[in-house]
């Protein structure tokens, strides 16, 4: 490691360690803080891919959700994305020099360049502005671009999440004939801007949602919004932003890759190791045989049989060897088969001696 | 004697003889030969009732029959028993005891096939699947049960007396793999179940016992004193004691380090000669089984697990698996080790010595079934040499040590390439294992996995 170039060691550096505490990077380095960023989108990028995975199957059908891809993370998650994602993918793929190691660590994700000062800065600062609720309970079978397009009217709304039913409930409800759809427990939703996000949660709160009535008017003929007559819960979260929602998830990636990493080095360890003994117990074998034909050659070339053999290896190490155990092996030591066998043993040969059919 | 060559010429009835030619059975081997016509005579008591002054000699022997693995002994008590019931077919004819829930199932199955034409109904009572269908199965007194012994039990202990009254009237008892039915972990369980089938005697029930390693319990039974009531015994060993490998299996050995045995397995399956050979993989505990099943997947192999810590679900889709050849790699424990006919197993491949060699002789014989060839390779190391040498005692045969497919060093592959791969591939399976992922790298069911613990533990405490 020593006689790698400064900046590749620091990669190095933080993939192990100081990733760990990366929600703590508000006041680091200018370095720290961009790599920090950029882990985030590694990560992020990933688990898009399997988000939208999930949420495109639940949106075709909302019955027909593939349980398996939630299963995939614990909660299972539904997240729409927005625009300020769009700012963020356009760091480009990373043309990092990365020994095996790295390789090993980040597979899934895709690399990604850092992004310059100027687009950080401008990230930063809509991270900054943003301001995120808190759903507790979401209306029946809801889905998130519903929640999106309910919210989006008072302004411009980012991720969304909203964390779906235990799948136990889920397959009960079925089971006895309930609702297919899939139903939500609880959500966050980030909007643009703190002031609306407040907005949003003081005006909205303990208020039906509205809209058109649900009943079919007589005098109109159009349906009207299945959710009209429900209840928003909402509360604004002060000093809450969407990282620290995947803080948790983040931190134990981050330990899992440690752990992984100092796992494959002992394993390293070991190897190493072993292929040296394998050298060394060849170079042996060598000397031996080379040293059994001099002797051969010797008492040829003298004549005389009698000569000295070379002595056979002395055994270094003994091993203490597994015992083998089963019917043959306890008969040896003069076991008897147990009382239980006895009785069955007997069973058997009791016989029917007066009895007669049983038809 | 001479060797008879047909079924026919053994006594069975055409349409039976038929319907083995249909499975490709038609020269009856040894063990065939020698136990269908002593277990058959019986079928003349049926014709005169046996209290119209029978002699011992007219009814079917009970028989106790030995031959190496993989040499038809399923069929030796199938072909009689289907025999006798096309005869009287009632209720509960006969009583099928296996030690294990996959062993169960291919009986069943087999009996299916061969009883087709006759309308045979078979009801399979195995432990990890739903009583109460089992119990309703049983209500309607199937001519064929084939069960393991701790759920007969159970349903004798707590389904109720309409439920079993079927096996009041058992003709034939049988027990596969007797000596391990007769070791002490079934002994409680088959006691039970002996407790229900009617006594054996002339007029009782007739009892086949087959093994292809017979243990001292079982040799006990033919010792026992003959009263006058009991039916004559008929033994049948052909060379179990010097012969229980099958010839045509070739042993190999491969002395080696503890932990480079993954990284020698994973070398040895990607060879040329075994990169399409289906290949089962012993090992000694379900936890080995299972961090294998992992890092093998992990070195992309189509491997599938077989062990008892699995859901019966699982174990019986595993084994299908594996029988399609949709996976090519079984990671086993004993489970599989016995009965199991698998005809396209290639390769056995001991990742642990088994502690008892009988265990070895009917895991090797998982291969080379019915005459064809096959390859068994040990894993040894340093520890084992005493088991190897208990090995070779038992099977009368030496263990060869395994030399190189021609333009391949295995050593030399895994010093060069696979060693690092492989433990880094085994260190991330560990963690998986750890995390309770399952080996396609999703994470389980909290809720169902409690569930399922739940739900044996029950079971356990209902035992």
């Amino acid at each position: 490691m020593s006689t790698k170039p400064e900046a590749e060691k620091k990669k190095q550096c933080w993939l192990g360690i100081e990733d760990s505490e990366e929600e703590g990077t508000g006041g680091g380095s200018e370095q720290e803080e961009e790599e920090s960023r950029l882990k985030g989108l590694e990560r992020r990028s990933s688990k898009r891919r399997k988000v939208d995975y999930a949420s495109s199957a639940s949106e075709d059908d909302d019955g027909g959700t593939d349980g398996d891809n939630r299963d995939a993370d614990e909660e299972g998650e539904e997240e729409v994305d927005e625009e300020q994602e769009g700012i963020r993918e356009k760091g480009k793929k990373k043309s990092r020099n990365t020994d095996k190691h790295d390789d090993l660590l980040i597979t899934s994700s895709s690399r990604l360049k850092p992004l310059s000062k100027e687009e950080l800065a401008a990230s930063k600062e809509a991270t900054a502005k943003t301001g995120v609720v808190y759903l507790s309970r979401v209306p029946p079978f809801m889905k998130p671009m519903k929640v999106k397009s309910l919210l989006s009217r008072f302004g411009e709304v980012g991720r969304i999440f909203l964390s779906p039913e235990d799948p136990k409930a889920y397959a009960r409800r079925v089971r006895f004939g309930g609702n297919k759809k899939r139903n939500f427990e609880e959500g966050w939703v980030e909007f643009k801007s703190k002031k609306i996000a407040k907005l949003v949660a003081e005006t909205l709160n303990t208020t039906t949602i509205g809209g058109k009535r649900s009943a079919p008017s007589v005098t109109c003929g159009k349906k009207g919004s299945y959710y009209h007559d429900d209840v928003w819960n909402i509360k604004y979260l002060p000093k809450f932003k969407w990282h620290h929602l995947q803080a948790q998830i983040a931190y134990e990636n981050a330990s899992r890759q440690a752990k992984l990493r100092a796992e494959i080095a002992q394993a390293t360890r070991e190897n190493k190791t072993y292929i040296r003994n394998v050298e060394r117990a060849k170079m042996v074998e060598k000397m031996e045989s080379s040293r059994k034909r001099k002797f051969k050659e010797l008492a040829e070339a003298s004549g005389d049989k009698d000569s000295k053999q070379p002595e056979p290896l002395e055994i270094r190490r003994q091993f203490r060897q597994r015992s083998a155990k089963g019917k043959k092996a306890e008969e040896g030591e003069g076991k008897e088969s147990s009382e239980k066998v006895k009785r069955l043993l007997n069973k058997f040969t009791n016989c029917n001696k007066s009895g007669s059919f049983a038809h | 004697m001479p060797e008879p060559t047909s079924f026919a010429e053994l006594g069975i009835e055409r349409w039976l003889a038929n319907s083995l030619g249909a499975m490709a059975i038609r020269k009856p081997t040894p063990i065939q030969a020698a136990c269908i016509g002593p277990i058959l005579e019986g079928i003349f008591s049926l014709h005169f009732p046996p209290w119209e002054g029978t002699t011992d000699k007219s009814v079917g022997k009970d028989c106790i029959g030995g031959s190496q693995t993989g040499s038809g002994k399923t069929v030796a008590f199938a072909a009689p028993i289907l025999q006798m019931w096309a005869e009287d077919p009632f209720g509960v004819f006969a009583l099928i005891l296996t030690p294990t829930r996959e062993l169960a199932l291919q009986i069943v199955e087999q009996f299916k096939a061969l009883g087709a034409p006759q309308n045979l109904k078979v009801c399979l009572l195995i432990g990890g699947a739903d009583m109460n269908e089992q119990a309703l199965s049983l209500a309607t007194r199937p001519h064929i049960v084939v069960a393991t012994p701790g759920r007969l039990a159970d349903h004798i202990r707590s389904s109720g007396e309409d439920t079993i009254c079927g096996l009041r009237r058992t003709r034939v008892v049988v027990l596969d793999e007797a000596d391990r039915m007769l070791s002490e972990t079934f002994a409680e369980d088959l006691e039970e179940c002996l407790s229900v089938v009617p006594k054996s005697g002339v007029y009782g029930r007739q009892t086949l016992l087959f093994t292809a390693t017979v243990t001292p319990e079982v040799r006990a039974l033919k010792e026992m004193e003959r009263t006058n009531g009991r039916r004559g015994v008929f033994i049948c060993e052909v060379d179990t004691d010097r012969l229980a490998i099958p010839p045509s299996l070739s042993q190999k050995y491969l002395l080696l380090v503890p932990h480079t045995r993954e990284a020698y397995l994973h070398t040895l399956l990607t060879t040329p000669l075994n990169e399409n050979k289906s290949v089962i993989i012993f090992t000694n505990r379900t936890h080995t089984a299972n961090l294998l099943t992992h890092t093998l997947r992990q070195l992309s192999h189509r491997v599938t697990p077989l062990h008892s810590e699995l859901p019966q679900r699982e174990r019986i889709d595993s084994l299908g698996r594996f029988r399609a050849e949709a996976a090519r790699i079984l990671v086993a424990t004993d489970v599989a080790s016995r009965g199991l006919d698998i005809p396209v197993v290639e390769l056995v491949v001991n990742f642990d010595v088994p502690r008892d060699p009988d265990d070895y002789v009917h895991r090797v014989g998982r291969t080379a079934r019915a005459g064809r060839g096959g390859e068994a390779i040990t894993f040894i190391t340093q520890y084992d040499i005493l088991l190897i040498e208990a090995i070779e005692k038992r099977t009368g045969r030496k263990l060869e040590k395994y030399i190189d497919e021609p333009g391949v060093s295995l050593e030399g592959r895994v010093v060069r390439e696979m060693l690092q791969e492989v433990s880094e591939k085994k260190r991330a399976a560990v963690m998986a294992v750890e995390e309770g992922k399952n080996e396609y790298g999703k994470r389980k069911r909290k809720l169902q996995d409690k569930a399922n613990n739940l739900g044996s533990k029950r079971k356990k405490d209902a035992r």
